[in-house]
């Protein structure tokens, strides 16, 4: 026991891997928010009027609304004219190559581990980088194109096919959904967009790194993917974050519409900085995602790696509205020092046949609190609707703590729910199976620890599941109960 | 809110004023909770109960059917008997045993004055319980159970509550304290009917002290309340060694609301709290059950299990909390609902909030309709599907009403239950 609490001591005092800062020049906003910031962001988007009026129309509806209390973390309440709502790098001149890029930002990425040429190479992977909320460069753009693909930025797509954007843009998120969501609709200021057209199957995993940079500049990220029919699509999305002293705030939204066959696959892996040892600092991580399966037979499937952020406050839903639609959660999440995460899903059924699975993996240590929190709801048409959910909670130290707060709600006679949640540690059987074994302890729990996320992990692509294993060792070294 | 204020000043105070003041400043913040409120969010609670309230207790006759009922019953040795709140020494049971008080709450005010000083309102939360406190504060009577150490009674215990409608507005405050000490071990049961066949509202608070190495059974009956507005609030401790269950049968309502809390307090103890509920016509059955884990090696078992029929809703909150210290703790619930009819619908939240790390917790929860192969099994042995259906359905409630300790009344239940469902055999 003296030995774990050893190699926990270690773990939990090693410092956050990826904290650095990239000096490039910034262009800001002023600080604060006011009709004027909203104007600024439009105005440096260069967006048309209907546009500025839709963001105007959210922030009217932000003003009016209160910040949301229900939830089960703590933080102080955020001063929302402390922030800074828009940082862009300068503008450069159009980038033809990742060669062309800022050296500093290439040298930001490789530290992530993530070398972007080889990645290009041998993963063939699009990466749409996001630094600070301006995309830098879209690679891949030519060879998506031939097939009829649209990934672009968000500003870029606001610009080139206005269509689109008017249909679906807050089709899945209104605008007055929630406090953040209607905040990020009034100030977001880039992100991904997505189209991916009737019958392709998009021949590789899009992707988007995204850096929060500039110190004070919460980061609002809006990204649209939709699949039409029979087509499918694998988005990755994934995050570190420099060391900061402030905490700094993320409200992202993600929409995602799927019609009739087709299939999107979200999968994220969070690793921003989660504050010290003492709780200081860290991303507040305050995201609205959904999907719509709008057509029959379509499909949506979540999968999430938590490991970073003080607050991690998300809930990837799927409305189930197409008949035989499928919605899919899978995620892990990590808690440790003072870690505050509440996550889960909503899988609303509204179509026939409809079906839904809920896999939640939570792991806290230390001083963290980890909430379960979901919604399957079943409403009156849905017929024959099934949904399985299993959370399970593990709990590695006496002192942090896991909460399931799952709410099933049915309406209908023929539907078939199932839920089943267990909380535990690791058993001291299987500890000392694998230290028999020859294992060490760390070893051991970090075996068990990926044995126990093996669901999830497995839905992740390959590129992802390498990272996300890497990231729960390093997040949960010697971690042992 | 005036109204009840004036109300509040005209009843008897004493003794307790203190109490009943405190609990009646704490209502007047907290209100009758609306849909708003995450406790309250399936139980629009403040639209179903009438707009004013009268809590004066109704002088009212024993009419017919509560006679008849009475003179119905097997002779038991215990039963204490209150209508509509009062309660009626002349219909009552209550031998003169040593090491067993039974008596009215009224009178165990003045004659066993430090007792109650110590145990009565010490288990409810007046600044969360919306309606512990408003029984707190209205209270009329009830029942006072003390047992002394290391006395066992075998008999169950039975308290019958009435109801007949009086004053359309008639909103009953009763309340039970209810005490074992170290060793001691009882068996109640709490039978709520309604005698008339219009609506009545009640509000029913126990609180259940359980000792060292003490065990006691509750068996909560509400198969004829049918146009009840009620709601129930059981609060018991269970100390070290101790032992504590609970099983609530439901059968018919308008509106019954059940919170339930066991707090386990001292290391070794065991809470089991079982349910069911039988709900038809337009029937809302909510049931919250809080088991609370502040002592380390404590075990608890929930199981409860709801049919619905027809347009009847049912609720099922469950929290397991396991505070820092507790643990060791193996805590277990399950809650089941079978949807019989397309315009039925069930919420369900099973909730867990654990804070200690060496323990072993979980819960299932399950709502659909029976099983195909179940059904395929019993109609390929020649069954009628009606039959069949009623066959299943028996099958799946007895769990619950095996757990009922006395066995003529568990035989009564079970008879009660084939009622319902039709089933001859």
């Amino acid at each position: 026991m003296a030995e774990n609490d050893a190699i926990l001591e270690d773990h939990i005092s090693s410092d956050y891997k990826y904290g650095f800062t990239t000096n490039i020049e910034q262009e800001f906003a002023a600080i604060g928010l006011t009709e004027d910031t909203v104007r600024f962001i439009s105005a440096k988007k260069e967006e048309p009027e209907w546009m500025l009026d839709w963001r105007l129309k959210a922030f009217a509806a932000w003003q009016k609304m209160k910040q949301p209390k229900w939830q089960n973390v703590h933080f102080p309440e955020i001063n929302f004219q402390d922030i800074i709502y828009y940082a862009a790098q300068k503008k450069k001149k159009k980038l033809e190559s990742l060669d062309d890029i800022d050296p500093e930002i290439r040298d930001t990425y490789n530290k992530l581990g993530i070398p972007i040429q080889e990645q290009k190479l041998l993963a063939g992977v699009a990466v749409d980088y996001v630094m600070d909320s301006e995309s830098v460069v879209t690679t891949f753009r030519e060879s998506l194109k031939e097939k009829g693909i649209i990934f672009c930025s968000i500003s870029e797509a606001i610009r080139e096919y206005p269509d689109l954007i008017k249909q679906y843009l807050g089709s899945v998120v209104p605008t007055r959904d929630n406090y953040y969501a209607a905040l990020n609709s009034a100030v977001f200021s880039d992100g991904s967009f997505v189209y991916i057209p009737k019958g392709v199957r998009c021949p590789m995993e899009l992707s988007t790194y995204f850096r929060i940079n500039a110190e004070n500049t919460g980061q609002f990220e809006r990204t649209l993917i939709i699949a039409d029919d029979n087509s499918y699509v694998s988005y990755l999305e994934g995050c570190t974050a420099p060391m900061r002293d402030e905490n700094q705030l993320h409200a992202a939204v993600v929409e995602l519409v799927t019609m009739d066959n087709a299939e999107i696959k979200y999968s994220t892996v969070q690793n921003w900085y989660p504050g010290d040892k003492q709780g200081k600092g860290g991303i507040y991580n305050f995201v609205t995602k959904r999907g719509l399966c709008q057509g029959i037979n379509s499909k949506i499937s979540w999968t999430q790696v938590e490991t970073g952020s003080a607050i991690t406050w998300k809930y990837p839903s799927c409305i189930l509205k197409g008949d035989n639609s499928i919605g899919e959660f899978y995620s892990v999440a990590v808690t440790n020092n003072y870690q505050q995460a509440d996550t889960g899903t909503k899988m609303i059924h509204i179509g026939k046949n409809t079906r839904s699975r809920i896999v939640s993996k939570g792991i806290s240590a230390g001083k963290s609190q980890n909430s379960y929190r979901g919604l399957v709801q079943v409403n009156g048409n849905a017929e024959k609707a099934y949904n399985f959910t299993q959370c399970d909670s593990l709990l590695l130290g006496d002192k942090c703590g896991a909460h399931t707060f799952p709410y099933i709600e049915v309406k209908n006679s023929t539907a078939q729910v199932e839920h089943e949640a267990t909380t535990s540690k690791i058993g001291e059987d299987l500890l000392f199976y694998c230290n028999q074994r020859g294992l060490t302890a760390e070893e051991a729990v970090n075996m068990i620890v990926n044995g126990y996320c093996k669901e999830v992990l497995n839905n992740l692509p390959m590129e992802f599941a390498i990272e996300a294993q890497k990231l729960l060792s390093i997040s949960l070294e010697g971690s042992v109960g | 809110m005036s109204d009840i204020q004036q109300q509040f000043e005209a009843i008897e105070h004493t003794p307790f004023r203190q109490v009943r003041e405190d609990a009646f400043r704490a209502f007047e913040k907290l209100g009758i909770p609306s849909s708003r409120h995450e406790e309250w969010k399936y139980t629009n609670i403040k639209a179903k109960l009438s707009k004013e309230f009268t809590f004066t207790p109704q002088e009212s006759e024993v009419n017919k059917s509560v006679k008849a009922y009475i003179s119905s019953l097997p002779a038991y040795a215990f039963r204490m008997v209150f209508l509509n709140g009062v309660f009626q020494s002349s219909m009552s049971i209550i031998p003169d045993l040593k090491g067993l008080t039974i008596s009215s709450l009224k009178e165990a005010f003045s004659a066993h004055q430090e007792l109650i000083e110590k145990h009565y309102g010490k288990l409810i939360d007046n600044n969360e319980e919306h309606f512990a406190a408003l029984n707190t504060a209205f209270v009329n009577d009830g029942a006072f159970i003390h047992v002394s150490r290391n006395v066992n009674i075998e008999e169950p215990i039975f308290l019958h509550y009435f109801f007949t409608a009086g004053e359309a507005e008639a909103f009953t405050q009763t309340r039970n304290l209810v005490i074992a000490e170290e060793g001691a071990s009882i068996q109640l049961a709490e039978d709520f009917r309604n005698a008339s066949n219009i609506g009545v509202q009640y509000n029913h608070v126990s609180e259940v002290y359980v000792g060292k190495n003490a065990q006691v059974n509750v068996a909560k009956l509400q198969t004829e309340t049918k146009n009840v507005i009620g709601i129930h609030t059981m609060e018991a401790q269970v100390d070290t060694d101790a032992r504590f269950y609970s099983t609530t049968i439901t059968f018919e309502a308008n509106v019954i609301r059940n919170n339930a809390t066991a707090r386990l307090v001292g290391r070794n103890a065991h809470a089991d709290l079982s349910g069911l509920y039988f709900a038809k016509d337009t029937a809302h059955i909510d049931t919250h059950i809080l088991i609370d884990h502040v002592a380390p090696d404590c075990t608890s078992h929930q199981l409860y299990k709801g049919v619905l029929n027809d347009q009847a809703t049912g609720i099922f909150n469950g929290k397991i909390f396991v505070k820092p210290d507790a643990q060791k703790t193996n805590a277990f619930q399950s809650s089941k609902a079978l949807l019989l009819s397309p315009e039925a619908s069930v919420n369900s939240k099973p909730q867990l909030e654990i804070f200690a790390d060496d323990v072993k917790c979980s819960h299932g929860a399950a709502i659909g309709q029976l099983s195909a192969v179940d059904m395929f099994y019993m109609l390929s042995r020649g069954i009628p599907e009606e039959q069949a259906k009623q066959l299943l359905t028996y099958a799946f409630a007895h769990e619950v009403v095996e757990k009922i300790q006395s066995k003529p009344l568990r035989q009564h239940l079970c008879d009660k239950l084939k009622e319902a469902l039709n089933l001859q055999l």
